[in-house]
């Protein structure tokens, strides 16, 4: 092979190779699969085992129930708080990991993405004993006399929040720290010397330039976030439903694959459409309101 | 060179800005060491020394960016060197211009002015305005990325300008353009800048430019003023050697004057000069060195051509004296360039040769 680069603009034939063996497993092995379950979400009854027909009824099944409608809703506002809340905690540490030196970067690095390494059972465990009732925070907060008896710090909604926020704070901090290694840190003096205050400087330089990785990393932590199931199982117990939990016990459970599937093309048709909706709305201010005032 | 403009300046004395004994350190190292000056309305100085010396630093002092170890910087009336740099009266220009990228021309002309609460109606009327002044008006809603390198510096200087600064720093500002157009460039930012009676500091590497440009030109080197003063008392009275080496180009001969009027260096050259006796250090500019046939009266050299460097309008020779070397220029017709091993007859301009103090 020669060490010259393969100039894939003028080459579709190369380009199409580099990306066969890529695009064939995809295809295998996503793309084939999600087009039998989309079919598998129009057959009518409860089991796929040789059924025929076409019917809407599991997506009317879907819509007509209140209990279901308002998991979608949670689901999609667990997604939107975790993400939120990982821009506003990861932003900070993004921003200042970009800043440094490179040496100093490396270490700290390392150390946020080790958590990445953990299976999410042995972190989930963790927050277990962590929050239970016999477990460290209640033993402190007994300690310190700040409470008479132990509390249920589990099964509730704030719990699942912070543990989610804290799973896929990485990817935040990584997507934000990307972006703005790319912004000048010139163009913050140049602001200041216009008369700009620091917060000035960040609303109206920083963050603009930074939209990109802020987007791409919401995108990541709502996509994560909306399909977990492990998370909200175990820190949320039964009363915190999400809609990753409930497509799991239809697949797995109750067998009802027909109706599993139409909630997964529900979740994922709804997925996209938040993040067309924020990707619609950056790109607009980006193009046309990222100007000053 | 604009040499009409100096002298109506120079009757104007009241002073912008003031450097008082500032100093700033990193730890044991010392970026810049008591530096005073003081800048008067209108007046264009220039920090010049190689990277290093301490020049950036001093700019970035001024701008705010910096706070100096010691010594105070004054704006007008004020003492601003605990002033952060958001509400200085200073604008700058930076040496990759830093234009907002996801902002039109227009748009970042209008920063400033918002950051200071000027009315819209204002604000249109002074971007109107200063990109008339540096002819970009139809440019105004153009993205930066879409502008040439020239265009960029016109951006940031009417966007810097906008604001009406007190003092207008620029830095490096045509370290990123090309030969050509950095001479015009020169020019047009020169006479812009003079027609608003602007004071500026700039900050360059680039002796050709500080002298053009520059009213006052400050030397510096590691960190220490090596000499203030106008482009000509640099170029033709170097204080120090540093600054005789470091502006145009000069032979240094290490010698004393001796009780008969003459300098005799180290290496033996002999010539009539007009100093005290005691050691010294001379100083020679290629360009005083001439053709014994030029100048006569003059006690004759015989020198030996080592290299004869053809640089178009001259032709620079290092030439070999007994055993002292010196630099000439000389302007020959085409075919009769010396060529080296050639011997020719020299004489050293008297006028031409100065003494440094510090023998380094």
């Amino acid at each position: 092979m020669s060490a010259v680069p393969i100039d894939v603009e003028s080459r579709p034939g190369a380009r199409l190779l580099l990306l066969l063996p890529a695009l064939a497993l995809l295809l295998l092995f996503l793309v084939v699969p999600m087009f039998s379950v989309f079919r598998t979400s129009f057959f009518p009854g409860t089991s796929s085992m040789g059924a025929t027909g076409f019917t809407l009824s599991q997506y009317a099944r879907f819509f007509s129930s209140t209990l279901y409608n308002s998991v979608l809703l949670e689901t999609v506002a667990y997604g939107i708080i975790v993400s939120v809340g990982c821009i506003v905690l990861g932003f900070p540490v993004g921003y200042s990991l970009a800043r440094m030196p490179p040496a100093k970067r490396r270490l700290r690095m390392i150390l946020i993405i080790v958590p990445l390494t953990l299976s999410l059972v042995v972190v989930v465990f963790g927050w277990m004993v962590l929050l239970g009732r016999q477990g460290l925070l209640n033993n402190l907060l007994l300690a310190l006399g700040l409470i008479e008896a132990p509390r249920q710090l589990l099964f509730n909604r704030a719990a699942v929040l912070v543990v989610l926020i804290q799973q896929f704070l990485p990817f935040m901090i990584l997507s934000i720290m990307n972006v703005v290694l790319q912004i000048d840190p010139v163009l913050e003096h140049a602001s200041t010397s216009l008369r700009a205050t620091r917060l000035t400087t960040f609303r109206k330089v920083v963050v603009p330039l930074a939209a990109p990785g802020i987007v791409s990393g919401f995108t990541l932590v709502f996509v994560m976030t909306v399909s977990a199931f492990v998370t909200p199982r175990l820190i949320g117990g039964a009363r915190t439903q999400m809609l990753g939990g409930l497509i799991f016990d239809e697949v797995l459970t109750t067998m009802n694959w027909p109706f599993g599937a139409a909630m997964s093309f529900i979740l994922l048709a709804v997925g996209l459409g938040v993040l067309a909706l924020v990707n619609m709305l950056v790109v607009r201010r980006i193009t046309r309101g990222l100007h000053v005032r | 060179m604009n040499m009409s403009a100096v002298p109506a300046r120079v009757t104007k004395t009241n002073t912008v800005v003031s450097f008082r004994g500032i100093e700033k350190s990193y730890g044991a190292f010392q970026a810049v060491a008591a530096l005073s000056l003081d800048i008067r309305q209108g007046e264009l100085v220039c920090l010049l020394g190689p990277s290093g010396c301490g020049k950036t630093t001093t700019l970035r002092m001024l701008a705010g960016f910096v706070e100096p170890s010691a010594g105070e910087i004054w704006l007008d009336e004020d003492n601003v060197t605990r002033v952060p740099a958001y509400r200085r009266d200073v604008g700058i220009v930076f040496q990759n211009y830093a234009l907002f990228p996801h902002m039109t021309v227009a748009k970042n002309v209008e920063y400033g002015l918002v950051n200071i609460n000027m009315p819209k109606a204002a604000r249109q009327a002074r971007i109107a305005e200063v990109l008339r002044r540096v002819e970009l008006q139809h440019l105004a809603d153009r993205y930066p990325r879409a502008l040439s390198g020239g265009q960029q510096q016109r951006v940031a200087l009417a966007r810097a300008l906008a604001l009406q600064p007190k003092v207008l720093l620029l830095d490096e500002p045509f370290s990123n353009l090309d030969a050509q157009l950095r001479v015009r460039l020169r020019e047009e930012l020169s006479s812009l800048i003079r027609g608003l009676d602007m004071t500026t500091l700039f900050v360059t590497h680039d002796q050709e430019e500080a002298l053009t440009l520059a009213d006052r030109i400050v030397v510096m080197n590691k960190g220490a003023v090596e000499q203030i003063g106008t482009p000509e008392e640099i170029y033709d009275s170097p204080q120090t050697r540093f600054v005789a080496e470091f502006i145009g180009t000069c032979s240094l001969l290490e010698g004393r004057v001796d009780e008969g009027g003459d300098f005799l260096s180290e290496r033996g050259l002999r010539f009539p000069v007009a100093r005290r006796p005691g050691a010294a250090t001379a100083i020679i500019r290629p360009e005083y060195v001439r053709h014994a046939a030029e100048a006569p009266g003059a006690p004759v050299h015989r020198a030996v051509v080592e290299t004869s460097e053809y640089m178009g309008a001259a032709t620079r020779l290092q030439l070999r004296v007994g055993d002292a070397r010196l630099l000439m220029d000389g302007r020959y017709a085409p075919g009769r360039r010396p060529r080296a091993g050639d011997e020719i007859d020299i004489v050293i301009d008297p006028t031409g040769v100065r003494f440094v103090t510090d023998g380094n």
